[in-house]
């Protein structure tokens, strides 16, 4: 198998909503990015046994979450650690706008969730396997984020599962 | 469309296309080089480990050496002999956790002796004066040299304060810090950090790795050198024998205490690096 070219069809594209996924969930332009050229180097080298799965869509996905929480959670440390330097290097959330705002003041599950499956544009099945649970959590999870979404913002018309 | 799916049609327009293919491809094979080099490390690392106890415990009739790297560092090296024999091999090996000693001498010329003796490493690394508003903060030289227990980073700067006593170190308003570049990608692999917690507290010193966030904080101490500078001392175990790599020296400084802006001089520049130095190669590593 070519597995150079079959990834260079693939990429293409899918780093702009990686990055802006990630975004939306650590607020960190910077740790964004990084994590989601790491997460696509990890793809290519494993790009023989990742082409083979189902969607390696998710599997990229889940590499790019775990390292941006790995980061964020290091991140903490040192803000407890060292919190002048550590404040003094944050960044202000991003992305800006009433809607993001609204999407962060989601639980994180729902915020997951929700930035996957619009964002991200997975499938439910992707967003199982990236958050680590069943697709029907995620469909209760997703369902229930629309809701509180929706109560906030009048026109918003997600569709329904 | 709704406001929801406009947003997200304008954030995901607004990101950029990244990397190449080929970028990525180099990306990966950096990571498995890095990989490849952690492994060798850690492999020599615990042979060195096992050599050490062995010979301490008299299983080798051999007095061991300090191996040194060929290119110990681009200084005029400040190292002792390469092929001299540590004095005993029966005595238990120094420990690396004491505090340096005190220095209250000025400093000594750049021909000095061995770091963790009172000394600055020798200064290799050079930066005008008056690049930043604040003496208290101009760094002049910065260096970097290794003995046979510890390692340290050294600055001077134009109007050196004693981090014990000054408010400015106190209350945040002075951070020294180094960056590692290890392979020579422009882009920090360690850092490592001078925080004083306030007065009559230790400062907090600390070596970390940007690479891999598994490998623990490592802690070192900070000394004053009156009238000279500062200077970081983390034991041999901190970093990697053998490892190449290049050094950025950062400090921020503001007097004025409860002001959160400080001025910053990095040397040798904004994005510079230094000539590359190489930790020795086998080191006592306790």
């Amino acid at each position: 198998m070519a597995a150079g070219l079959e990834f260079a069809q693939w990429y293409p594209g899918r780093r702009r909503r990686l990055v802006a996924s990630l975004l939306v969930m650590c607020g960190d332009r910077e740790l964004a990015a990084e994590a989601a050229d790491e997460a696509f180097a990890r793809t290519l080298q494993a790009w023989d046994r990742v082409s083979a799965m189902q969607s390696p869509d998710g599997w990229t996905y889940r590499v790019a979450v775990n390292i941006a929480r790995r980061v964020e959670r290091r991140r903490a440390i040192e803000r407890r650690l060292w919190p002048r330097l550590v404040s003094a290097s944050d960044v202000v959330p991003a992305p800006a706008g009433e809607v993001w705002d609204l999407v962060r003041s989601l639980p994180m599950r729902q915020r997951t969730a929700v930035v996957l499956r619009y964002v991200g544009d997975l499938r439910e099945d992707d967003i199982a396997s990236v958050m680590g649970v069943t697709r029907g959590t995620v469909a209760a999870t997703l369902a229930n984020a629309r809701r509180a979404l929706a109560t906030i913002l009048d026109d918003i018309e997600v569709e329904e599962p | 469309m709704n406001r929801f799916h406009a947003a997200v049609s304008e954030l995901v327009a607004s990101m950029d296309d990244g990397p190449t293919v080929q970028e990525v491809h180099r990306r990966g094979q950096r990571r498995q080089r890095r990989r490849i080099l952690t492994r060798v490390v850690v492999v020599c690392v615990a042979a060195a480990a096992a050599v050490g106890v062995a010979a301490s415990y008299g299983h080798s009739s051999a007095e061991p050496q300090i191996a040194v790297s060929p290119t110990t560092s681009s200084t005029t090296s400040p190292l002792p002999s390469t092929t001299s024999p540590l004095p005993s091999t029966t005595s238990p090996l120094p420990s690396t956790t004491s505090p340096l000693p005190s220095t209250t001498s000025p400093l000594p010329s750049t021909t000095s002796p061995l770091p963790g003796t009172g000394s600055m490493p020798v200064m290799t690394v050079h930066d005008s004066v008056g690049d930043v508003p604040y003496p208290q903060g101009d760094i002049t030289d910065a260096g970097f040299s290794q003995d046979a227990t510890n390692f340290s980073f050294g600055v001077t700067v134009v109007q050196p304060l004693d981090p014990a006593t000054d408010p400015a170190w106190h209350n945040g308003n002075a951070v020294l810090g180094f960056s590692l570049d290890a392979n020579n990608d422009g882009v920090e692999d360690w850092y490592a950090l001078a925080l004083p917690q306030g007065p009559n507290q230790a400062a907090k010193v600390g070596l970390r790795s940007w690479a891999n966030p598994h490998v623990p904080t490592c802690w070192g101490t900070l000394a004053s050198i009156p009238g000279a500078g500062y200077r970081l001392t983390f034991p041999n175990r901190c970093l990697p024998g053998g490892m190449r790599f290049r050094l950025h020296a950062q400090m921020d400084f503001n007097p004025k205490v409860g002001t959160y802006k400080t001025a910053t001089d990095q040397v040798p520049g904004v994005n510079a690096w230094s000539a590359p130095f190489t930790t020795l190669a086998d080191p006592l590593t306790t």
